[in-house]
């Protein structure tokens, strides 16, 4: 590996080294390239910044009305005294050019004194919130009980959510800059004391590898830092859910903000993470493993229904009852295809429904889905395109895909149907055999962070069952999961949890 | 290889549970009745229970074996220690194609009984390609997945195949185990010795011991793995003595899978597709373990890389598979395979323990002199 | 490399596909199939449904005949749109005369044909099989698993012994028993079940009535249905009772000699359904007296029974099997030498459980 990241390197264009004037020049092509001079005293002052970057309140109020009242009281004035009379907190003064320019195009100001032109004293006045929303609802992952808030797309606020909730000094960001052109703030949270040592370095030697130009949204992360990049399996869970990503931390994962994203990507993941939603813990232990089991069961519905469907009516009707039988083929009895192209027609079509629906506005997705879904669905039987015992059997099974509380895990579920149904149709069910086979050795193949992605059912860990298929009572989940050896096993003192009384007691 | 790194490549020693199991439950267990009832009738269980503890007597020759010559060396190194260069290779060349052999009874096996229950006119290369790809898939995960495999082999069958088997109880004639030893002791060792066969494949664990972490430990699951089995075929025949009686059983070429014609649940009908299809499950283990074995070994012999040999060994037996298309050529195969792995168990491995020990115990009395 | 076996993978598929396939509408699924002899000719008939009406079945028949009986579903095939398909066959119709002649070539090609289900029902008619699969198809029934439910219900509630195929292999293939099928009989536009047919080595040798079926039923497994009718007298009053089996078993035991003799321990646990209204039931002493009663017919009908077996040479209660699993090395020639003075004594104990919610 590392031969090769030398390699690239030496590919890579050199950086320039820039004087100043040079970078100023280049700067000003550009019209919100604003240069402001003034003459207080004896001071001549120049401040450099860009108009769109900067908010112009901070700018008249702290700085130019500090600099033009202040400065003139001083006789000698060096520039690292600013700060004594600019109050904003944090301002930097340095000659380097590409930490000028850098954080130029952050937002902030570069103040210069005419007679020291190479020193520069940097204030931060960007406008943190400029065309941000303040708040989001997490719509995408919503869960009736439980706190409604969600990360938004502004850095600084998914950092205060976090520590609002994880009150400890061992709560370690660690920021780092990505992307040759975004220059995007990433920070790598993590739990000190808890999180494996050997799992944080792979994270920071990942993140830290990452070469690309625009870091969009943290979900272009969770491609890049993946094990195994052709795999239709999400890798690390993307939530968008603040309690989702502090109980990930509290377990001992880590997790990556990106700036500009309201997703934050948590690992190393397992299949069963995926599949765990936020309202498991909230309600009572025996409905929330109830309705964790019924998600398994919709998952392995959608992936099996449709095939099984075409395995069973193509190969072996033998295996039809015969109370069935008769209203089997009496609803094939028209049906011009062979049931494999019937039963993709109609799974294109629910797959049409939903990308038309997640594209439109919507109010409009409701009424196409109802519309389409019905209208298509019913038409299509009418002119015997399909049966309708099919018609029910994908529709449940688009349903059942949707219980999957990450999107990125529905989109999958939804995606390997397909290749099942291919060799459900070309096999029977020794096709569809094969393809659970296939599919069990590639998530075995599977790494996360290089943590197995199937733990703890293949490398099979009994103790950590407690919180995988079923939501154990929070008795007997005072221990983290031993497959991400975190440091420290005990969540709680489970002393008290522990005590049993007598009856009457 | 570095030392510290290869611990990445082991595997704990509970999994051998599942490599032990798994590689010993194959085909046979669809058919072995109808060969034990003809030897010895309805008394087949006692058989079983005395081929099962022979099995554990030579697991345990074999664990000796390898605690005798020393830490983590695998079968190729000792045979070349113990027999020399020339006759140990030569040995080892036997293994190695002992065991590709045993993948191809396995692999033929299977697909025949896919074309006669379920499709009858596809080809056997496509069963043969497919099933190879696959096993390049897995194989090239390297033994760890191999393992992951033997492990879902024995879930996934022990949820759907294994309870199928309990519906046919409701047909049970329990007087069909009277009277209890109504055959020679003879013929008891006969059938013993017929059902060794379907113990064979634990000897794999000759190649990948030195992959198991604190292999000596291991035992006590690898005799758990050979427990487990002669329970299952206690089971199975159990359930098929009380289901068919000695005359019927002739007739029936697989009864396991004509047990499973019984089962009705309410929204399906005639099981026995579901369990050939699901056989794939414990096909795919013994395949794959059987030619990783074959490149491992290799590699040790000739140090000719797995990536490399891979392919040729599974070109070779897509090209044999081809090769034996009726059916008294699969028997024939079957019976070439399973005696030479019956002389590999009760002759190789006992000479091999009494040889090791022996050497072992000159040599330490040479040391102490 | 990888191209080329992504390649074969998708050519693999393409050529695999459009093999085997039986796409479940575009085959002829038959219901029931009749065997019969006819003017020394094999006469095979079909029963299958189609479905093209609505969800309601329309039954369609096709027949043909042929000089042996294995060519007798090909043959069919050639009158046929759609190739048909033996893997949902639910009942196997013998004519008399076919079961006469012997049955033992298709018993042994369905037990080969690993399409069929085992708990397929193989059935007698007296007469033709055809002529009542055609009333199945042609009167009001209409429906093809007309027989086979009829069946299949009489052995849950009623007093048919259970049968399919299964049993009937391991009656026909197994040392010391003999297999029995239902008898079925046309009753005007109806089918109705009229006992059991004997099979000796696969041929039609006799059979019996429903009555006695049941009592078949009881010395076979534990069952837990079935009605039997025991005439009843006191005081020179004669009337009958209705027994309905509730729950019974029966135990064998030999008991070894000079001539080794058979006990058969009867115990039924039974509740009576109807029965005259000059019985006092209520009564201890009438209570006894109908349980005695009962106990003493049955015994009485149970011992005319084996010895109808016994003087036809049919063992349908597996004796033979029974006295195998307590001899060592049984011989089945030398018992069957015997078996017609065979010694077997059943012993019937009726426990009366309840008379029904009202006196």
């Amino acid at each position: 590996m590392s031969i090769f990241s030398l390699l690239f390197k030496s590919n890579k264009p050199k950086q320039e080294t820039k004087t100043l004037q040079q970078l100023l020049d280049m700067l000003k092509q550009s019209s919100d390239f604003a240069n402001v001079q003034i003459q207080t005293g004896n001071y001549h002052v120049s401040i450099f910044y860009f108009d769109s970057l900067v908010d112009p309140k901070l700018l008249q109020q702290q700085v130019l009305c500090h600099l033009q009242q202040e400065l003139p009281k001083y006789t000698s004035f060096s520039i690292e005294n600013l700060q004594q009379i600019i109050p904003i907190q944090r301002i930097e003064v340095t000659q380097d050019v590409a930490t000028i320019e850098t954080k130029l195009l952050k937002g902030f100001a570069m103040i210069r004194f005419a007679d020291i032109p190479d020193c520069c004293a940097l204030v931060n006045l960007a406008s943190e919130n400029l065309g941000l929303r303040q708040n989001n609802e997490s719509e995408n992952e919503f869960s009736v009980v439980g706190p409604k808030v969600g990360f938004v797309e502004n850095i600084g606020t998914n950092l205060h959510l976090l520590r609002r909730q994880i009150v400890t000094p061992n709560l370690i960001f660690r920021e780092l800059t990505l992307g040759t052109v975004s220059r995007t703030k990433i920070v790598i949270a993590y739990i000190e004391g808890v999180v494996n040592e050997q799992t944080l370095e792979t994270v920071l030697q990942r993140v830290s590898e990452i070469e690309f130009d625009i870091v969009f949204d943290a979900s272009l992360l969770d491609q890049l830092l993946a094990d195994n990049s052709s795999s239709p399996f999400p890798p690390f869970v993307s939530t968008e859910r603040v309690d989702k990503a502090i109980y990930a931390l509290v377990e001992g994962q880590v997790a990556i903000f990106a700036d500009g994203s309201p997703y934050v990507i948590t690992g190393p993941s397992t299949l069963f993470d995926f599949f765990t939603s936020p309202e498991d813990y909230y309600l009572p232990w025996i409905l929330g493993s109830f309705f964790r089991m019924i998600r398994m069961f919709g998952v392995m519905f959608s992936v099996l229904a449709s095939p099984i469907y075409v395995a069973v009516l193509t190969y072996h009707y033998e295996m039809i009852p015969k109370d069935l039988l008769g209203p089997i083929i009496f609803s094939r009895s028209n049906v011009p295809f062979p049931p494999i192209l019937e039963v993709l027609f109609l799974e294109i079509t629910i797959e049409l429904l939903r990308e038309a629906g997640a594209r439109l506005p919507t109010k409009v997705a409701q009424t196409l889905g109802i519309v389409g879904g019905i209208v298509i669905g019913q038409a299509s039987v009418e002119a015997a395109l399909t049966s309708n015992i099919l018609l029910i059997i994908v529709a449940l099974g688009a349903l059942a895909s949707f219980t999957t509380p990450i999107y990125k895990m529905s989109n999958t579920i939804r995606f390997i149907r397909f290749p099942i149904i291919l060799f459900a149709g070309f096999w029977g069910g020794l096709g569809i055999a094969f393809a659970i086979c296939l599919l069990l050795i590639h998530l075995g193949k599977l790494q996360s962070f290089g943590n197995p992605y199937l733990v703890p059912l293949y490398p099979f860990r009994a103790k950590d069952f407690a919180d995988s298929l079923i939501r154990s009572p929070y008795q007997m989940t005072v221990k983290r999961p031993s497959y991400l050896r975190p440091r420290l096993l005990w969540r709680y003192n489970p002393k008290k949890a522990k005590q049993k009384k007598d009856i009457d007691e | 290889m570095k030392q510290g790194n290869r611990e990445r490549f082991l595997v704990s020693p509970f999994f051998v549970f599942f490599t032990i199991h798994g590689a010993q439950l194959g085909v046979g267990v669809l058919s072995f009745q109808r060969r034990l009832n003809e030897i010895v009738g309805h008394d087949g269980w006692i058989s079983i229970i005395i081929a099962g503890l022979a099995v554990h007597v030579l697991i345990w020759m074999v664990y000796k074996i390898f605690q005798a010559s020393g830490e983590g060396k695998d079968i190729v190194r000792v045979n070349i220690e113990c027999f020399g260069k020339w006759i140990g290779n030569l040995l080892n060349a036997g293994l190695l194609v002992y065991f590709l052999s045993f993948a191809l009874v396995v692999l033929r096996t299977y697909i025949e009984i896919i074309q006669v229950w379920v499709f009858p006119l596809m080809g056997t290369w496509q069963f043969s390609l497919i099933f190879l790809l696959l096993t390049y898939y897995t194989v090239s995960g390297g033994f760890r997945i191999v393992v992951g495999l033997c492990v879902w082999g024995f879930i996934v069958p022990l949820l759907t195949i294994f309870p199928m088997l309990f519906f046919s109880l409701e047909y049970a004639h329990y007087r069909n185990f009277l009277p209890v030893f109504d055959h020679s002791i003879v013929d008891i060792l006969k059938g013993a010795k017929g059902v060794t066969f379907e113990y064979l494949g634990f000897e794999m664990i000759l190649m990948y011991y030195s992959f198991v972490k604190n292999a000596p430990q291991s035992q006590r699951w690898a005799q758990w793995g050979t427990a487990f089995t002669t329970l299952l075929y206690l089971i199975v025949i159990f359930i098929s003595t009380v289901f068919y009686n000695e005359e019927q059983i002739k007739h029936v070429i697989w009864p396991t899978l004509t047990l499973a014609k019984i089962p009705e649940i309410p929204f399906i009908e005639r099981v026995e597709y579901i369990i050939i299809s699901t056989y794939v499950f414990v096909i795919f283990p013994i395949i794959c373990l059987a030619v990783w074995a074959v490149t491992g070994g290799l590699k040790q012999m000739t140090s000719l890389k797995q990536r490399k040999s891979l392919p040729i060994i599974l070109a070779i037996l897509f090209a044999a598979s081809l090769f034996f298309n009726k059916r008294e050529e699969i028997a024939l195969l079957d019976q070439i395979v399973s005696t030479t792995g019956f002389y590999v168990l009760i002759i190789y491995i006992p000479s091999l323990y009494v040889f090791v020990s022996v050497k072992k115990r000159f040599q330490s009395k040479a040391s102490m002199q | 490399m990888k191209r080329a076996l992504y390649f074969i993978l998708v050519v693999t598929f393409m050529l695999a596909g459009c093999k085997s396939s039986r796409i479940v509408d575009q085959v002829q699924i038959i219901h029931a199939m009749g065997y019969d002899w006819k003017k020394g000719k094999y006469v095979g008939t079909a029963i299958y449904p189609t479905f093209r009406q609505g969800p309601m079945t329309k039954p369609d028949i096709l027949t043909t005949e042929s000089s042996t009986t294995y060519d007798l579903i090909p043959r069919l095939s050639s009158k046929s749109a759609l190739p048909i398909e033996e893997g949902q066959l639910r009942l196997v119709l013998f004519g008399k005369s076919f079961a006469k002649k012997g049955i033992t070539e298709i018993v042994h090609s369905l037990a080969r044909n690993n399409k069929v289900g085992m708990r397929l029902q193989l059935a007698v008619a007296k007469g033709d099989a055809e002529r009542l699969l055609r009333i199945t198809a042609e009167t009001t029934l209409s429906d093809t698993l007309y027989l086979s439910n009829l069946i299949e219900q009489n052995i849950r509630e009623m007093n048919l012994p259970n049968t399919n195929l299964h049993i009937f292999l391991y009656n026909y293939f197994g040392k010391g028993r003999d297999p029995f099928l239902p008898y079925l009989e046309k009753k005007g536009n109806f089918v109705k079940l009229e006992g059991l047919a004997l099979f000796k080595d696969g041929n039609y040798v006799g059979r019996i009535d429903l009555r006695q079926s049941f009592l078949v039923k009881l010395l076979l497994d534990e069952t837990k249905n079935g009605v039997y009718q025991i005439p009843i007298s006191k005081n020179k009053k004669k009337g009958r009772v209705l027994l309905e089996n509730l729950f019974a078993t029966s135990q064998y035991s030999l008991r070894r000699g000079r001539e080794p003799i058979i006990d058969i321990h009867l115990r039924i646990r039974a509740s009576i359904r109807d029965y005259p209204t000059w019985l006092d039931l209520p009564n201890k002493k009438e209570f006894q007296l109908v349980r005695k009663q009962m106990e003493k017919h049955l015994n009485k009908d149970i011992t005319a029974l084996i010895s109808l077996f016994q003087k036809k040479g049919v063992d349908p209660l597996g004796i033979g099997d029974f006295v195998r699993s307590h001899t060592r090395h049984w011989d089945e020639k030398s018992f069957y030498k015997g078996y017609r003075h065979l010694q077997i004594r059943p012993h019937v104990n009726v426990d009366i459980i309840q008379t029904g919610i009202g006196e």
